[in-house]
């Protein structure tokens, strides 16, 4: 028993190793690690995030009409972030998501549509579809922006991704 | 002390890191929900093996009602951990409620976890195998490795990158919303010497970090002394609450590892 025990965590932390060594070994083994045992401990490297990513949405009207782009928010942090900080894990999320679907259009190959069927669109539209509308619609269609804080003042904003419109069921 | 108190400590740390975790996901639950960004209906896609056979278990764990059940069940262990238990099975049990539900997690979505969520599965996946199989020590030193793997691997990845080594890093991420500090962001900006300095003493701290266990204790504890100021200033400066208990909860066992045997 102990010794399978022990063979676990060497086997456990090999693979750790090996993991850290670039991005293809990462890839590689996580495709078969389908319980998300291998970390992954490039923690704001080599590239950190420098950039605020935002999720715009507008919707098509039943007379023909686009609204105007609205921007969902991030949840705000609180004084007492270094200690309790519940919105990190839906801002978080909205990070991972741009970062995956940044991702994937980096990857596309010459089958664009496959994007649409990636975990990253449906989550984002999923998302974005779901929302409470004030108005009827019948078509959604988001927007993904980047945003970074200039040295000075100011911040400079570049569209990312747009989707397709997308028929609300 | 001896090791299984070495490993005590260990679970202590990360219980509190599990707790805060748990409590922000139960108090903020909409990134859970069936159309939220972490949600289970388009997690449960993402793999083919998530909708065969196991799918219909899966479905019935993963569902945002039972889910929330799960979390207060991982919420709970964390907190039996807290309690030094002389008794090993009630540590067994709640050690494997974290450890699966921390799977559970991962198998839900792989959207808004970090890093902390991982060291958290690593230092409580050994301690389960320690405390079935009876093999503390050699749990110690993996949790010791992992610690020092994290560290150069981050130190290294960062030296690597131009972005750090010109001071731009910090400013940068700290001029985010998710990891921002407004006022620290502008100090930077107005000082690029400072940031300079800030990121190489980030480098410099994590890619040192593995010769904590070299045993030299003057060593070991000027680098631990520096791996707790760098997670308490990622606390105040970045709101990474949950990093500073997952990544100190390693530091009883590189003290294990490297002075104590």
């Amino acid at each position: 028993m102990a010794t399978i025990a022990v063979g676990i965590l060497v086997l456990w932390f090999a693979l750790s190793v090996v993991a850290q060594v670039s991005d293809r070994c990462l890839r590689t083994l996580r495709r078969y690690d389908v319980l998300g045992l291998i970390p992954a401990y490039n923690f704001f490297a080599p590239t950190p995030g420098t950039l605020d990513y935002h999720i715009l949405v507008r919707d098509l009207s039943s007379d023909g009409e686009l609204t105007g782009w609205r921007e969902l928010p991030y949840l705000p942090s609180t004084p007492w972030a270094f200690v309790w900080n519940p919105g990190r894990r839906h801002n978080k999320a909205i990070f991972d998501v741009m970062k995956d679907l940044a991702a994937w259009i980096n990857e596309l190959g010459p089958d664009k549509a496959s994007i649409y069927l990636s975990t990253p669109y449906l989550t984002v539209l999923d998302h974005v579809s779901a929302l409470p509308r004030a108005e009827a619609a019948t078509k959604t269609q988001f927007l993904l922006m980047s945003s970074r804080r200039r040295q000075g003042a100011g911040v400079d904003v570049a569209p990312v991704f747009l989707s397709a419109l997308h028929p609300l069921i | 002390m001896t090791a299984d108190q070495y490993l005590v400590l260990t679970e202590q740390l990360v219980a509190v890191a599990v707790v805060i975790s748990c409590l922000e996901y139960l108090v903020r639950p909409g990134v859970l929900s069936d159309h939220g960004l972490a949600g289970w209906p388009v997690g449960r896609l993402t793999r083919r093996w998530k909708t065969g056979p196991w799918g219909a278990v899966l479905d019935a764990i993963l569902v945002p009602s039972r889910y929330r059940i799960v979390l207060l069940l991982r919420c709970g262990a964390a907190v039996m951990l807290l309690v030094p238990w002389t008794e090993p099975v009630p540590r067994v049990a709640a050690l494997a409620i974290v450890v699966v539900s921390s799977l559970l997690a991962q198998v839900r979505s792989s959207y808004g976890h970090d890093g902390a969520d991982q060291m958290c599965l690593v230092v409580g996946g050994a301690a389960l195998v320690a405390r079935i199989a009876l093999v503390t020590e050699a749990a110690l030193w993996f949790i010791a490795l992992q610690a020092c793997l994290a560290y150069a691997t981050a130190g290294l990845k960062k030296a690597a990158s131009p972005v750090w080594r010109s001071g731009e890093a910090l400013p940068g991420v700290l001029g985010t919303t998710i990891y921002g500090n407004a006022r620290a962001h502008r100090t930077l900006v107005r000082h690029p010497g400072i940031a300079r300095l800030g990121c190489f003493s980030v480098i410099a701290i994590e890619t040192a970090f593995p010769l904590a266990l070299i045993g030299l204790a003057p060593v070991t504890c000027v680098l631990l002394a520096l791996g707790v100021a760098f997670h308490a200033s990622t606390v105040i400066l970045m709101g990474l609450n949950t990093f500073f208990w997952a990544f100190t909860a390693t530091y009883p066992a590189i003290v294990y590892v490297a002075l104590a045997r």
